[in-house]
Order: structure tokens, then C-alpha cells, then sequence
């Protein structure tokens, strides 16, 4: 039982966690690595220009 | 996304446009591959460890000049319409005031706060900086 709850609370922690942009809410800001030069990118630094973030994966 | 691409090229030479890629590759040498491949040449940021916590891939999000979400999945057939051609009202100033450069994270400001609050939660985010940048370490 007391695994179990364990568990659940775990799942319940990272899917309030998970990445959810939501329509018409703030963006959360992120500073990243750039694959090319692996100089760091935010969001906040293309304010005032509108953006298209893609997620995706090569696999 | 390849399908996406012609468009997209052209909405950015116009100055329209921001695309960022965010890749959850775990070796940036595969998504430079990638990007070449399928000629992608847009930024393309680096995610190995998914410190973003995306769980699902593809994703589109369109977000206006004031940071806001606009649209999740957007359509390409009406995306010029309802998202660039249009302008969007701020709604709450929680960026900065101006656009600034992005720096690198405070390593040592990191630890420092992890030592003394000794939470899990600074830790990992000490691990993921670390991971992500690679310490101290110059490249």
C-alpha cells in the first residue's frame, strides 16, 4: 500500500511537472544550449518578435 | 515538419518570423545530421536531457510578441492569418522589459544554493545545468 501511494504521488509530481504550454498564458522562459555553437538561447531574448518553437526528435 | 519548412523559410527572410528548434537528441553531431538533412536551417537549441520535460514529440507552439501562447499544433493553412498578420495585446509584463542576450547559467551560484538548502529539487537542477553545459569547462 504504502509502495503504492509512493507511486502514485511520484506520477501525480511529474505530470503536474511536464511541459503544458497553455493558449493565452505566458510562455515559461528557458536558456539553452545551441547545437551549433553551444552558446546559450532564451526565449525572453526574442521579445517583441513572434516565434515558432518546434519540439522534435531525429528518431 | 519538411512540409512546413519552404513556408517557414520564407516567413522568416521577411523578418516575420522566429523559429526556434528544440531537439531532445542526446548527440548534437545526429541533430546536426538531422537538420542538414532535412535543411533545417533555423536555430536549433539542444535538449538531451529534457530538462523542459516534454513528453511527446512533435510539438508546435506559436507565441506572440509579448510571450503569450497563441496556439498549440497550428495549422499552416491559417496560420499567416490568425497568428502573424495579426497583432496581439501584452497581457501581464513577466519577461524582461527589453530583449537581452541569453548568458550561461551561475555555476557556482548553483552549488552554492544547492549546499545550503540541501533540496532535491536544487540538486537536479545543479545535475541538469551541469550536464547541459558542462561544468566548468570550456568549449
Amino acid at each position: 500500500m504504502l509502495t503504492w501511494g509512493c507511486l502514485s504521488f511520484l506520477a501525480v509530481s511529474s505530470q503536474a511537472a511536464g511541459y503544458s504550454p497553455q493558449v493565452g498564458q505566458l510562455h515559461p522562459d528557458f536558456t539553452l544550449p545551441g547545437i551549433a555553437d553551444n552558446e546559450p538561447v532564451s526565449l525572453s531574448q526574442f521579445r517583441g518578435r513572434k516565434v515558432l518553437l518546434i519540439h522534435f526528435a531525429s528518431w | 515538419m519538411p512540409v512546413w519548412n519552404t513556408k517557414l523559410q520564407e516567413w522568416v527572410r521577411e523578418g516575420r518570423l522566429v523559429i526556434l528548434g528544440i531537439a531532445q537528441e542526446q548527440h548534437p553531431d545526429r541533430c546536426r545530421l538531422f537538420a542538414q538533412w532535412h535543411q533545417l536551417n533555423w536555430p536549433i537549441l539542444h535538449d538531451p536531457i529534457n530538462v523542459m520535460q516534454v513528453r511527446g514529440v512533435p510539438i508546435e507552439v506559436a507565441i506572440d510578441e509579448h510571450g503569450i501562447v497563441r496556439s498549440l499544433r497550428p495549422d499552416l493553412k491559417t496560420f499567416e492569418e490568425e497568428f502573424l498578420d495579426k497583432t496581439f495585446a501584452p497581457k501581464g509584463e513577466k519577461w524582461p522589459s527589453k530583449s537581452e542576450k541569453a548568458t550561461r547559467p551561475d555555476m557556482a551560484a548553483l552549488r552554492r544554493r544547492a549546499e545550503q538548502s540541501r533540496s532535491s529539487d536544487a540538486w537536479r537542477q545543479l545535475g541538469d545545468t551541469l550536464v547541459l553545459w558542462g561544468g566548468t569547462r570550456q568549449r
